[in-house]
């Protein structure tokens, strides 16, 4: 856990298990995601990378209720995703989850401040305008956009808009905030104030942040990332700022099942089957003509 | 649910320009509902002013007349010759005028008096032999002193002198009278004549003259086996009373004529019209002699009144008008339906195009927790004021344009402007609306999406063809502000649309992947393959707009074809005179008349030949085949007479007549049916239906074609037959209607009746009915045009992202500009092409889809007036709107290659 993180009871507020998202497009079936298994506490910033195609996008969607899995089971904040009523999930968008999405104009709109812009969410629940304002202030000032909040978006640079889309999307303080690639169309320097933002909601305001990310940037300074490859989570990264140390595991599901990074069985030539011996401490895992022992058979 | 009006008026300013497009689009539909039904209306009294105008030039309408006799009772005034006869009489006719009821008592026009009095025989001084009769006539409308070719008008008598009037100089030279020449009448009046008046060129089209026939020229009457010259002569009003004080002649007739002018048709319409006609005699008995109907006596300036009768001419007239308005207001409906349509369309293509615009936005909030409500709510926060001042403005310009009397429109306009006002919001709440997440892959989704399409496409096809068949079985057809009309063009152009959307993408697919070499096809017919569904909206405004203009035209064309047929039926030849009495010989004469033609028409009885089986009369009708061959060249009728055998032959005492039979007598070819003893017809051969309708035999048979008749020679026509109309058709290439209207009135007689071809024709083109229809037509077609190309600017403007990237990224590839815009070009033809086609098809095919519900030759006149296309109008009309459109892609598609590629093509933008 970070710092300053406070863990709301001991359930887990996102929990994926066995998540499927099968789909066609143009006739041609597409296995999103085949049987995820995801779990994040309350007040984690967690990191999500993958190739194109992995499937990152597929299960942000499904956690934010824009989309609805084939099979599995998918709980946000003790709702489950599968059976929410058409009430619940506007509910859950105005004050369980917030967004921002990678393209910087589509996070806000054009006509109104910035300011403006994070009461837009708050008149939603109802909250009153001095109340809207007071609180969209503060926001803009955690994010250091204090000194913009009249400017319009299209006076703003990309990470500026960026941050004060970060503070429309805590607006109406919802438990986790889920960000497509923030950073993607920014540069390295930009990308960096972003990802200070997101780390801001999240140790100040107590947010749980799962950000999807190509950028290494943002990955390395998170203390979990989830790889996910072919519709799978593959591996988790650990990261201990204090002690500066990194490990990284190859997830294994309530199956048994994990995925073996492809740089390890690229270069063991491992395919189609291995062999599997039980140590005192481990298990081997050797390519399907080497010995037990680690030489070739003779 | 909360929509902050501040931020929501910062948005309508971003979209300032559909906002206008809006204000416009809404105008229009408030003025066309608002006015439509006004509009009629009006044109409905113009036509209906027009047509009792033309009527009336042949005369007033409404003829009162009462027989009075001079009284010479105790205590009462006897006739003093004094000269206050007529003014009384003129005051009794304003009394009569003055107790119609609303709205006829203000419509009503004095027209001219007469007091018509007997026939008295010339006792004395009459030249010749002949047995001759004179009656006098007062008239106000009496020829004019500038007519008198000889003499002056007559004037009061002194006291003592002869009584003074004048003739026609025909009744002069035929009884051989001078000026001053003095006769005696019977019993012992006696006149002087102080002048002799020609006849006016169009004698025989003036009231006076047609209605007093003796007065143009002496009639020739048989009475009591002797052969009498009755002639009719002028005298003044104080004329008469003198007649009266010395002969005490009984059974004077006068004559109060009375006209109608409807103004500028405010009158409450023809139905109220007619209620207070319809009662006029009534009222007119009344006003003339109140207390008659209880017995009460009726005296003016010393004459006795019977109760007075009306000849109502109007009742006839109005009747026939509101059949015809009946058909033509659900004409011209049709036309306003249709454009109201094709507005709602538009608006709908650029609500499509305010979504469009709106969309990130609107997703953007719903992200953010607004219910699908609200958006729309604040859509409709947005666009309200623009449609309230649209609606205004349309109210205003039709008010001050049409005046106050445009309630009658309102209930109609205030649900076009809901309608309206909530399209836009709609569609806002459509985008954005909660779509349940589909379990089970994109399939299901994309079968459901596809099912709900199939579902609604089918129920506006059921829709459509409900609604047309309803109209069809109806009885009396589609009347004028019928809403199940008024909803047919909107279901037929729906229904068209949808089945050319379903077809047209069929064949470029076909072709795309055909279109194996070459970037440009290839591109342009994948991509309109893919997104026709899309264009529902403005493929529909342009159908509709093409299918009213074509329909206009085909009723333009219909009209013309039935209006030439009719004057040809009413004319015969290019002209005809026709009497009972009418010979050839009298005409073959006169100056441009190059062949004369007889036809001859008798009424006869077959019940008793027949059994029974053949009840009422049956036209015999005589034709002088030969001549109207020479005459005409190809004649039907004329042809079938002459490949039978026509003349007539004896069967012993039976003068038989061999006849083509038209009608239920065909059955009975070989039958000879006696009429009396001595004559028969055998029935020799069929007469077709079209020969029949031939116009050589309209003359003689009247308005409409006989459902039954025997086509016989017309030298087969004995003394035997009862003729009851005769006509000669007249043809010649350089005819003058004055010289054949003389020589008619000379050689046939002052009854005769003289039609010109020209002069029908024109009297037909003037019909202010079809005028109506038509300018409501062409009025709705303009509009429309206008609506089709703010749809197409629309839908061009809806595609332009697309396209200015699809341009953008093919130059990038190094496709040239030329052939890029080509792309552009080649996108849109596959929709024009569809819109030209469907909405020519449409149009074409109305009068059959409608059928009896939309009969065109109702009001076109005619015998057999059918459908006439005018297909040059037709490809014309097509051609100008695929140009219209085409001149708009190319204004697009030039703006288009002047962005830059860097602005159009934005790495990493998505929709």
């Amino acid at each position: 856990m970070t710092e300053g993180a406070r863990v709301r009871g001991a359930d887990p507020l996102i929990r994926c298990e066995n998540l499927v998202r099968i789909y066609w497009a143009d006739k041609v079936e597409v296995q999103a995601l085949q049987g995820l298994d995801l779990t994040v506490m309350p007040g984690e910033l967690l990191a999500v990378v993958g190739a194109s195609g992995s499937g990152k996008s597929t299960l942000l969607g499904i956690l934010s209720g824009l989309d609805v899995p084939t099979a599995g089971t998918a709980v946000v904040d003790g709702m489950d995703l599968l059976t929410m009523k058409r009430k619940d999930r506007i509910a859950f968008r105005r004050q369980t989850v917030g967004f921002v999405w990678a393209q910087t104009a589509r996070n806000l709109f054009p006509y109104l401040s910035a300011v403006e812009n994070v009461m837009l969410p708050m008149t939603y629940i109802g909250m009153k305008a001095r109340a809207r304002r007071s609180r969209a202030e503060e926001l803009l000032d955690l994010f250091g956009m204090a000194h913009a909040r009249d400017r319009r978006p299209d006076t703003l640079s990309g990470g500026e808009q960026q941050r004060v889309a970060i503070a429309t999307a805590v607006a109406n303080n919802p438990r986790v905030l889920f960000a497509d690639e923030p950073t993607g169309e920014l540069d390295t320097e930009t990308g960096t104030d972003v990802f200070t933002a997101l780390r801001r909601a999240n140790a100040e305001l107590n947010t749980t942040i799962v950000v999807v990310t190509h950028d290494p940037l943002v990955s390395r300074h998170t203390r979990r990332t989830i790889g996910i490859r072919n519709g799978r989570t593959s591996s988790e990264v650990l990261r201990d700022e204090e002690a500066q140390s990194t490990e990284e595991y190859a997830v294994l599901d309530r199956n048994g099942r994990l995925q073996l990074p492809r740089a390890f069985t690229d270069a063991l030539h491992m395919r189609d089957r291995v062999r599997l011996a039980l140590e005192d401490d481990h298990i081997g895992v050797w390519p399907q003509r080497m010995g037990a022992g680690g030489g070739a058979e003779g | 649910m909360r929509v902050n009006g501040r931020w929501v008026a910062r948005e309508a300013r971003a979209g300032a320009p559909l906002l206008a497009c809006l204000f416009v689009l809404v105008a229009v539909l408030t003025s066309v509902a608002l006015a439509g039904p006004v509009l009629i209306d009006r044109l409905s009294g113009s036509a209906l002013d027009d047509r009792v105008s033309r009527a009336q030039a042949q005369g007033e309408l409404l003829v009162t007349s009462a027989v009075i006799n001079p009284y010479a009772d105790g205590g009462f005034e006897a006739p003093s010759g004094s000269g206050s006869m007529v003014p009384a009489l003129h005051k009794a006719g304003e009394k009569m005028r003055a107790e119609a009821k609303e709205p006829l008592r203000g419509l009503l026009r004095p027209g001219p008096l007469r007091v018509v009095l007997p026939p008295a025989d010339v006792v004395a001084g009459m030249p010749g032999r002949a047995r001759a009769q004179l009656s006098l006539l007062y008239a106000d409308d009496a020829p004019a002193k500038t007519s008198y070719a000889q003499g002056r008008p007559p004037g009061p008598p002194s006291r003592g002198h002869a009584v003074e009037v004048a003739v026609s100089t025909a009744v002069r030279d035929a009884f051989g009278l001078t000026l001053g020449q003095r006769l005696t009448l019977k019993p012992g009046v006696e006149v002087t004549f102080t002048g002799f008046f020609r006849l006016p060129e169009r004698a025989d089209g003036l009231p006076l003259f047609r209605r007093q026939p003796g007065l143009a020229a002496p009639l020739d009457e048989r009475i009591s086996g002797a052969r009498v010259h009755r002639a009719l002569a002028v005298t003044d009003g104080s004329g008469v009373e003198a007649v009266q004080a010395v002969a005490g002649l009984d059974d004077t007739l006068v004559i109060w004529r009375t006209g109608l002018d409807l103004g500028d048709g405010r009158h409450g319409g023809v139905d109220a019209l007619r209620g207070a006609v319809g009662q006029f005699g009534r009222d007119a008995g009344e006003g003339l002699c109140p207390g008659a109907a209880s017995g009460g006596r009726c005296r003016i300036a010393g004459n006795a009144f019977e109760p007075p009768m009306t000849a109502d001419d109007l009742s006839p007239l109005f009747a026939e008008f509101a059949r015809e308005w009946d058909r033509a207001r659900a004409l011209a409906s049709f036309a306003i339906a249709g454009l109201i349509a094709v507005a709602f369309a538009t608006l709908v293509v650029s609500a499509q195009l305010a979504v469009r615009r709106h969309e990130a936005g609107d997703r953007l909030q719903r992200a953010r927790g607004a219910t699908p409500l609200g958006v729309a709510l604040a859509r409709l926060t947005q666009t309200a004021p623009a449609v309230l001042l649209g609606a205004a403005a349309g109210y205003g310009v039709t008010v001050g344009t049409l005046g106050d009397d445009v309630s009658g429109g309102l209930p109609l306009t205030a649900a076009v402007v809901v309608l309206a006002g909530l399209t836009l919001p709609a569609l806002t709440w459509f985008t954005v609306r909660e779509r349940r997440p589909v379990r089970g892959g994109r399939a299901a989704g994309s079968g459901a999406a596809g099912s709900r399409r199939l579902l609604a496409e089918s129920a506006v096809l059921l829709l459509a063809v409900a609604g047309v068949a309803a109209i069809r079985v109806r009885d009396g057809g589609a009347s004028g502000g019928d809403p199940q009309l008024a909803a047919t063009p909107v279901l037929l152009g729906l229904a068209t649309v949808l089945i050319l959307m379903r077809l047209y993408p069929l064949p470029l697919r076909w072709l795309a992947c055909q279109a194996r070499r070459g970037t440009v096809a290839f591109i342009a017919l994948a991509r309109v393959g893919r997104t026709a569904a899309g264009r529902t909206p403005a493929l529909l405004v342009l159908v509709l707009t093409l299918a009213t203009a074509v329909f206009g035209g085909l009723i333009s064309s219909t009209a013309t074809e039935g209006r030439e047929r009719a004057a040809a039926w009413n004319a015969g030849g290019q002209a005809a005179v026709i009497a009972p009495t009418a010979e050839p010989a009298a005409l073959s004469r006169t100056p441009g008349v190059r062949h004369t033609v007889v036809t001859r028409r008798a009424e006869i009885s077959l019940a008793r030949a027949t059994d029974g089986q053949v009840r009422g009369t049956t036209d015999l009708i005589g034709l002088d085949a030969e001549a109207l061959r020479a005459a005409a060249g190809d004649s039907p009728p004329a042809d079938a007479l002459l490949a039978v055998e026509r003349r007539p032959y004896r069967d012993g005492p039976v003068t038989v007549l061999p006849a083509l039979a038209f009608g239920p007598l065909s059955a009975r070819l070989g039958e000879t049916l006696p009429l009396t003893e001595t004559l028969a017809v055998r029935i020799v051969g069929e007469l077709t239906g079209t020969a029949a309708r031939d116009p050589a035999l309209g003359p003689v048979t009247g308005a409409e074609p006989s459902g039954s008749m025997l086509l016989v020679d017309a030298a087969a026509f004995t003394d035997r037959l009862d003729v009851e109309e005769s006509a000669v058709l007249v043809y010649g290439d350089r005819l003058d209607p004055v010289a054949l209207r003389a020589a008619a009135l000379t050689g046939v007689g002052p009854g005769a009746r003289v039609r010109v071809l020209d002069e029908e024709l024109a009297a037909l083109r003037d019909d202010g009915l079809l005028r109506a229809v038509l300018l409501v037509y062409a009025a709705a077609g303009v509009t429309g045009v206008l609506l089709a190309l703010l749809a197409v600017v629309l839908e061009l403007l809806l595609s332009a992202g697309e396209r200015g990237r699809t341009a953008a990224y093919l130059r990038t590839l190094g496709l040239g500009s030329g052939p890029t815009a080509f792309v552009h070009f080649l996108e849109m033809l596959p929709m024009v092409i569809a819109a030209v086609a469907g909405g020519s098809a449409l149009g074409l095919l109305l009068p059959e889809i409608l059928g009896p519900a939309l009969p065109l030759g109702e009001f076109t006149g005619g015998p057999g007036a059918g459908q006439s296309t005018d297909y040059g109008l037709t490809v014309l009309l097509a051609v100008g709107l695929a140009a219209l459109i085409a001149l708009a892609v190319a204004v697009e598609t030039l703006r288009g290659r002047q962005r830059a590629l860097g602005s159009v093509l934005r790495v990493g933008e998505t929709r």
